[in-house]
């Protein structure tokens, strides 16, 4: 391939030098490591021959929690279909299960997006489902029974918030294969987050919502009561233009990697960020892919999601490496952990 | 008198935005521009669903979901003549034809307008949300009454 000679005038090349040359251990930038006037070639010579990065599927979570002992009793029965070993630290709480595990990290406050509708799916078997939840709430959960909108959430099945406020669903299934079913994030940028979950990280488009006419009628149902959908799902915020209420189901895309999927909402709900450079944060899924992270680092380097082309901004996904783990976050502070068994 | 000073743009309504969108731009070359609602923001100024705006050829049109379910119409043409007509160049016209072959597209014609007349041929077909379409190719494309030769007959007028 040709280099590619770029133009830069004096300004941008004064810029360059104050900014970090192209690094993924930097805080600050958080690892996509932009520089003017070097990404063009170095980009255009390396995208042609970078592997593109494979999720196998999604192998755990990590949440926060306010009480350890008070976590491991609420999620003990909803486990309970999937053999396993807990393992506990003073700071943190493991539930292992084959290929999947739920990491517990103790926290004072945790952060839970629950207000925005994050969630995290576990599979419980079907004819144990109403009586787990008959458990949970004598010991003090109440439970919600409300439906999503993806083709295998459409009745309607148990939520209950866990000791810490992070909102579980609990799915029935016959295939106890899996602990996680799906995990669920809010985003403030539909069409960003498509970039970042199906163009970057590569996931399948499985379906969408929100942007068809029977969802907007789904979405009238609901606001007059006669429809059980989950709250994040739906919105009816005064619209500027009639003053009045204006039922609208929430853009969503569902991203499947392997034989679990992430649902992405456009939440109309603002989401509190950590500071930009944090990309180790929680909650956060953890995705597996079978690729060595030098491969998933080389690709995530090149990667843009950008849907314009931005002057001083690559489009790029911050992320950040650490052992055989590739840490990133998508523009509204949702946090993965690809796990590269490579 | 409202003294208009040009078309601003078009809403269009259809049963899926994102099909219908997919349509504009694989078939007519439809380049997208943003889509209202699609952010937190305006979901909180309650927009309503998302509505992809495009441009094609510097005509701006928006994608609505359509507000209930409408019976899309049996014929490709609207019998009151209704429609928005689309100009390619000759050369370009025996292209789109096969374009909307290759996509399944169902049209009626082409269809060979008299030699007399403005219009070289035509192909006629809704879009997914029923509204009439046209494509066609113009005898008098050097004299047509487009945007371009709107603006050259203000500049002329101003000079």
């Amino acid at each position: 391939m040709e280099s590619t000679t770029v133009i830069r005038d004096r300004r941008q090349i004064e810029k360059a030098k104050e900014m970090p040359g192209a690094s993924d251990a930097l805080p600050k930038y958080g690892g996509h490591g932009y520089v003017p006037g070097q990404q063009s070639a170095a980009t255009a010579a390396t995208e042609s021959s970078v592997a593109p990065l494979t999720i196998d599927g999604i192998s755990g979570a990590v949440l926060d929690a306010s009480d350890l002992a008070a976590t491991r009793a609420f999620y003990t029965p909803i486990f309970g279909d999937h053999p396993g070993e807990w393992k506990e630290t003073r700071s943190r709480l493991v539930f292992q299960t084959g290929d999947q595990k739920i990491e517990f990290m103790k926290r004072p406050r945790p952060r839970t997006l629950a207000h925005a509708g994050q969630h995290v799916a576990y599979r419980v078997e079907t004819d144990r489902l109403e009586s787990l939840t008959d458990v949970l709430e004598a010991s003090g959960h109440p439970v919600n029974w409300w439906r999503e909108d993806h083709p295998a959430e459409l009745e309607t099945t148990a939520y209950v918030s866990d000791p810490s406020g992070n909102i579980v669903q609990l799915v029935a299934s016959g295939d106890m294969s899996l602990l996680v079913d799906h995990y669920y994030v809010p985003v403030e940028d539909i069409e960003h987050g498509e970039l970042v979950y199906i163009k970057a990280l590569r996931g399948e488009l499985e379906c969408y919502y929100g942007y068809r006419t029977e969802d907007v009628a789904a979405a009238r149902r609901w606001h007059e009561g006669k429809d059980p959908a989950a709250p994040w799902t739906r919105n009816a915020f005064i619209s500027f233009r009639t003053h009045e209420p204006n039922p609208t189901p929430a853009a969503q895309i569902f991203a499947r990697f392997g034989q679990a999927y992430v649902g992405v909402t456009l939440t109309g709900q603002r989401i509190p960020e950590p500071p930009e450079e944090f990309l180790k944060a929680t909650p956060r899924a953890i995705l597996h892919t079978s690729q060595k992270p030098e491969e998933v680092t080389r690709y995530m380097a090149t990667v843009k999601v950008s849907p314009v082309s931005l002057k001083y901004d690559g489009g790029h996904v911050p992320f950040r490496r650490e052992g055989r783990n590739v840490f990133l976050r998508d523009r509204s502070g949702n946090f993965f952990q690809i796990e590269c068994a490579g | 008198m409202a003294n208009i000073e040009g078309l601003d743009h078009t809403g269009r309504s259809v049963p899926d935005v994102r099909e219908g969108e997919d349509f504009y731009v694989s078939l007519l070359g439809a380049k997208h521009c943003n889509t209202i609602a699609s952010a937190t923001e305006d979901v909180r100024a309650g927009r309503g669903a998302p509505h992809p705006c495009n441009v094609l050829a510097g005509y701006l049109f928006v994608l609505f979901p359509h507000a209930k379910h409408l019976p899309l119409p049996d014929a490709l043409k609207g019998e009151d003549g209704s429609r928005i007509a689309f100009a390619v160049s000759r050369q370009r016209f025996d292209d789109v034809v096969e374009r909307a072959g290759d996509i399944g597209l169902s049209f009626e014609g082409p269809v060979t307008h008299p030699e007399h007349g403005p219009f070289g041929e035509s192909i006629y077909f809704t879009d997914p949300g029923g509204n009439y379409m046209e494509i066609c190719w113009r005898r008098d494309s050097d004299q047509a009454r487009t945007r371009l030769a709107w603006e050259r007959e203000a500049e002329a007028a101003t000079a």
